[in-house]
């Protein structure tokens, strides 16, 4: 079944007009791909529009969405490339297992966690989503079926290829036994962002997953003050998920996201802060609550309104850390609008073609989208280029080509890996082509 | 109930597949027939990873015109050991099917959605231990006949007064049968995904779930979602020279 519509980016800043093609038969799938360019897509909730493009078609894959095969023994299971990490997550904490790496949101589908090579709140205990994948069934008209491992560089160009290589049929991942049965969480207050950082260092090794929310409106020495989350899995019980919030698909333009963001846009830091002071030190919560923070507060992307939020994400490594804290703090202050989000986690890691991975500091920040906003983010280019931060394409809706060419080292490593696989270009999207891949 | 058994023809997408789902949840062995081998593999291995089942799959073409359904409902029974219950839920429309129907959409149609679901209703009644249900899917295009779908409609009025003949023969034959036919108003499919349509749409669980509860009753035709009831009621006394102007 096709449609041709406005496709939106999820963070509401760029659309162009594709076509979603949604099917349950594998025979229509295959069939779907071998005319013209195409694009897989999962849930669509990336913030830039990787499963889209300009009269491109859009394979939907949300109804492939089974548990084919799981070994109790083992830990392995081998999904349909649909299924979304909160049905996996239940059905693997019913068994005793776990993933080892959970991006953001319950929707989010496990191909689309391939496809950007994704990370979740604890990228230095646990790396990137594919380092735990251990098999791939990728289609691509040219080749049919490929079942891929480790040994092979398809396999290495699709974890984090944004999509190139095909679509991505079946996934098997190595998951880990279940680490608790709730994860305790204590919230640490910090001055500002450097002492925030000097926490998140001190605690990494102690506990699960560390990271931190800063306030990046304030200014001189409180600028990033805010709190440092500490989470460690423990062996008591408590209640937890069964179901899951869905997020609010762009274009946010009703009435009610019009007033929404009229008065909300530039108090989310304010409304944050004073949540996470009145809120408990200590908490207990379920896996799944603990795994997805973000569920339940999906009200967050209405108060960015039609206009929608940019979000920079960039790895500092720490040799630049001061100077480049500095140079932000400097940008935010002469940006004089509202940060929403600033966020902190440790990386660590080699880097290897688009990948988000690399040694130093991962920061966070979300900005409602204005042309301050965009001015702001271009210095944040300048400052990923002085400074060998690298930013993450996965997040950042306008990054262009040169800058990702200029920041990351396999960048054309993998454009002609991509390219000797799959001279005609068949697989575009609107990243592919903001890219120039 | 745990040791009961299913078949479900159409059992690997939309409706089908959701039934499989349920019907495997509530401890069901099942068998499975569809057209695609693929698609019937991916069904087989998630339902027995997830609930622990064995699963029957039986690769079939419903448009193949040399369809054997008596050897194949013979073979699912020695499979699963007897077939308490069938839910012949395969159907669907077929491009051309509008004003005046191209020949293959026809003939498709017909076959897709009345001649092979027959076919399977003849064998399960023909085997030496008679199931306890039939239900199958009809549509409320049975009903309110329109020039769209023309052949679609068609087919499932034959098909719902069919399931009525052998519900009275199977009362005349003292078999235990039950026939039933579910006459389903809009559900999320190919067909409606990405439409604008008047009323709300129905998803395949919750369509599976109300088949499951049905299956031991015997209400002859039943409307899903209900509030169809009341709209087909208005629709079907509406005179002519109002009905021929209705665009739907």
């Amino acid at each position: 079944m096709a449609e041709n519509q406005l496709i939106h980016s999820f963070d509401a800043t760029f659309s162009v007009n594709g076509e979603l093609f949604t099917t349950e038969k594998y025979r229509e799938l295959y069939s779907a791909m071998s005319e013209g360019s195409f694009v897989s897509r999962g849930a669509g909730v990336s913030y830039p529009l990787m499963s889209a493009g300009e009269q491109i078609r859009s394979i939907v894959s949300l109804q492939f969405d089974r548990i084919l095969d799981f070994n109790s023994n083992t830990g392995v299971v081998k999904v349909e490339s649909g299924i979304s990490l909160g049905k996996l997550l239940i059905f693997l904490r019913r068994n005793g297992w776990w993933l080892p790496t959970i991006p953001g949101h319950p929707s989010i589908t496990v191909g689309g966690c391939v496809a950007v090579n994704a990370h979740g709140k604890s990228q230095y205990h646990s790396g990137l989503f594919g380092d735990s994948v251990v098999g791939l069934e990728v289609f691509h008209p040219r080749y049919g079926k490929m079942i891929l491992g480790h040994q092979d560089q398809i396999f290495k160009l699709t974890l984090g290829g944004f999509g190139f290589t095909g679509h991505v049929l079946t996934i098997s991942i190595q998951c880990k036994k279940l680490p608790g049965q709730s994860i305790d969480k204590a919230s640490i207050p910090c001055a500002n962002i450097f002492e925030a950082v000097e926490i998140i260092t001190r605690e990494k090794d102690k506990h699960d997953h560390v990271y931190s929310w800063n306030n990046l409106n304030l200014k001189g020495t409180s600028f990033g003050a805010g709190f440092v989350y500490c989470e460690k899995f423990s062996d008591d019980p408590s209640q937890d998920l069964e179901e899951f919030s869905e997020l609010v698909m762009p274009p946010r333009d009703t009435a009610v996201d019009s007033l929404i963001s009229a008065f909300l846009k530039s108090q989310v830091s304010r409304l944050y802060s004073l949540k996470e002071m009145l809120g408990p030190k200590k908490q207990k919560m379920g896996v799944l609550v603990g795994a997805f923070p973000i569920n339940g507060k999906e009200i967050y992307h209405r108060f960015f309104g039609k206009e929608g939020l940019l979000e920079s994400q960039i790895i500092i490594p720490q040799r630049e850390l001061g100077t480049v804290l500095e140079k932000l703090s400097k940008a935010i202050r002469e940006f004089d609008e509202a940060v929403a989000l600033g966020s902190l986690k440790i990386f660590r890691g080699d880097h290897c073609y688009l990948n988000y991975v690399g040694n130093g500091v991962c920061l966070a920040l979300n900005v409602p989208h204005s042309t301050k906003a965009l001015s702001l983010f271009d210095k944040i280019d300048k400052i990923c280029i002085d400074h060998q931060c690298l930013p993450n394409i996965s997040k950042d809706s306008r990054i262009s080509g040169d800058v990702v060419a200029a920041t990351y080292d396999g960048f054309h490593d993998f454009k002609k890996g991509i390219i000797n696989f799959d001279p005609d270009k068949k697989v575009q999207s609107a990243l592919r082509a903001r890219l120039g891949l | 109930m745990n040791a009961s058994t299913a078949l479900v023809v159409g059992g690997s997408s939309g409706l089908g597949r959701a039934l499989a789902e349920h019907l495997a949840g509530e401890g069901f062995s099942i068998a499975l027939v569809s057209r695609d081998k693929e698609d019937l593999i991916a069904m087989k291995s998630s339902l027995e990873t997830i609930y622990k089942k064995s699963i029957f799959i039986y690769p079939t073409d419903l448009l193949d015109p040399s369809l054997n359904a008596d050897q194949i409902v013979e073979r699912v029974a020695i499979d699963l050991g007897s077939i308490d219950y069938a839910f012949l839920v395969a159907g669907g429309s077929f491009a051309g099917d509008e004003k005046v129907p191209s020949t293959n959409a026809f003939k498709n149609t017909l076959r897709l959605n009345f001649e092979s679901i027959g076919l399977f209703a003849n064998a399960l009644l023909r085997l030496p231990q008679p199931s306890r249900s039939i239900l199958m899917v009809s549509s409320i295009a049975a009903v309110a006949p329109r020039s769209l779908n023309s052949s679609y409609s068609a087919a499932k009025k034959a098909l719902e007064n069919y399931a009525m003949s052998l519900r009275h023969y199977c009362y005349q034959a003292q078999l235990p049968t039950k026939i039933q036919v579910v006459r389903m108003g809009y559900m999320e499919s190919g067909f409606t995904r990405g439409k604008t349509l008047l009323f709300p749409v129905a998803a395949p669980k919750q369509v599976a779930k109300f088949l499951f509860g049905a299956k031991d009753k015997d209400y002859g035709i039943q409307v899903f979602p209900k509030f169809w009831i009341l709209i087909l009621f208005i629709i079907t006394r509406l005179p002519w020279a109002i009905y021929k102007r209705l665009r739907f």
